[in-house]
């Protein structure tokens, strides 16, 4: 089979769209992802706002911690960096830089994860399970807040994770030379799926954390 | 699909000028990317002490806090994600995304005022 190749990095196909059919395919998918998450914030939103006895941001404050997640929120978005500048090094045919960027991607993501289970495990601790919420500073406060608290980060959690394999095969073939400045379509791909998931924390911090 | 691969490691003697010519990639898009990270730094910083800030004010502060969230999003999706210069095929899937969201929401809040 032949194809042209219009841009670098990406084989279009010929068919009607005129753009590469894999690319095509995952912003096909992120938009079911908008669908998504937004299913799980509008959701939260309903809750919140029919509930009698939703805690106040106050008691939010006093429970969830707050530098922290914004610690963790800097990483992701210095990760996104890091993805950005691995497939400008690849377009420029720069591997090892390629590769520093990759695994400086893989280090930002996997301490995300890390500070998230280390927060599940402070907030658990303090007795906000995903069916309860701490009776010191939440006495009487609606449990639902804890339960879409954890439905929300933890799908997200999930999506990082899954990223964060796909990265492992991005590295493995990056290591085996498998992209260059005519070859890096697994890059370009992987780097939206790990943008979408940033952006994916920057609306959720901001809904979970601080409103 | 036309795998051409490259050597592991480059040869010594690099023209970055020529390489970013032959790459079709305009030579500061490092730049770019960095300052928009910086941005997007600056950003959450500004955001956390949002709170603090405009303590009291209700409304006011939600509506900075998404403001900034979405601005902080849009930066992402426009500049890493590329959409700002990549194919329309791809704004069109985001917005009727957004649509589609948009008209759960008006779904949503109609719904609840029913009730």
């Amino acid at each position: 089979m032949t194809h042209v190749t219009a841009t670098a990095g990406a084989a279009i196909n010929p068919h009607s769209t005129g753009v590469p059919s894999r690319k095509l395919a995952v912003w096909l998918f992120l938009g079911s992802e908008v669908l998504f998450f937004s299913a799980l914030m509008l959701t939260t939103m309903a809750l919140r706002l029919t509930s009698q006895s939703w805690p106040a941001h106050e008691q939010v404050q006093r429970v969830l911690n707050i530098p922290l997640t914004a610690l963790n929120t800097f990483l992701l978005i210095v990760s996104s960096v890091t993805v950005a500048l691995a497939l400008d090094a690849v377009q420029r045919g720069r591997q090892r830089r390629l590769i520093v960027f990759l695994l400086a991607t893989l280090a930002l993501g996997t301490t995300f994860l890390g500070i998230q289970a280390y927060e599940y495990h402070l907030l658990w601790g303090h007795g906000l399970t995903p069916t309860a919420v701490p009776q010191a500073e939440m006495a009487g406060a609606d449990p639902l807040f804890a339960s879409t608290f954890y439905a929300m980060t933890g799908f997200h959690g999930l999506h990082v994770l899954g990223g964060l394999l796909v990265l492992l095969l991005v590295i493995g073939r990056a290591l085996g030379g498998a992209y260059g400045r005519g070859s890096h379509e697994g890059v370009e791909l992987f780097g939206l799926y790990w943008h979408f998931v940033d952006v994916v924390w920057i609306v959720l911090f901001t809904l979970a954390y601080l409103i | 699909m036309n795998d051409a691969r490259e050597p592991a490691l480059r040869p010594a003697g690099r023209d970055p000028a020529g390489e970013a010519a032959a790459a079709g990639q305009a030579p500061s898009a490092v730049r770019g990317y960095l300052l928009i990270g910086v941005v997007l730094a600056l950003a959450t910083v500004v955001e956390v002490q949002l709170p603090h800030l405009l303590a009291g004010t209700g409304s006011l502060l939600t509506a900075a806090l998404l403001v900034t969230a979405v601005c902080k999003a849009a930066l992402v999706v426009l500049f890493y994600m590329h959409l700002k210069s990549d194919s329309r095929v791809y704004a069109g899937i985001v917005v009727l995304s957004l649509f589609l969201v948009a008209f759960f929401f008006v779904l949503l809040t109609l719904g609840q005022l029913a009730l």
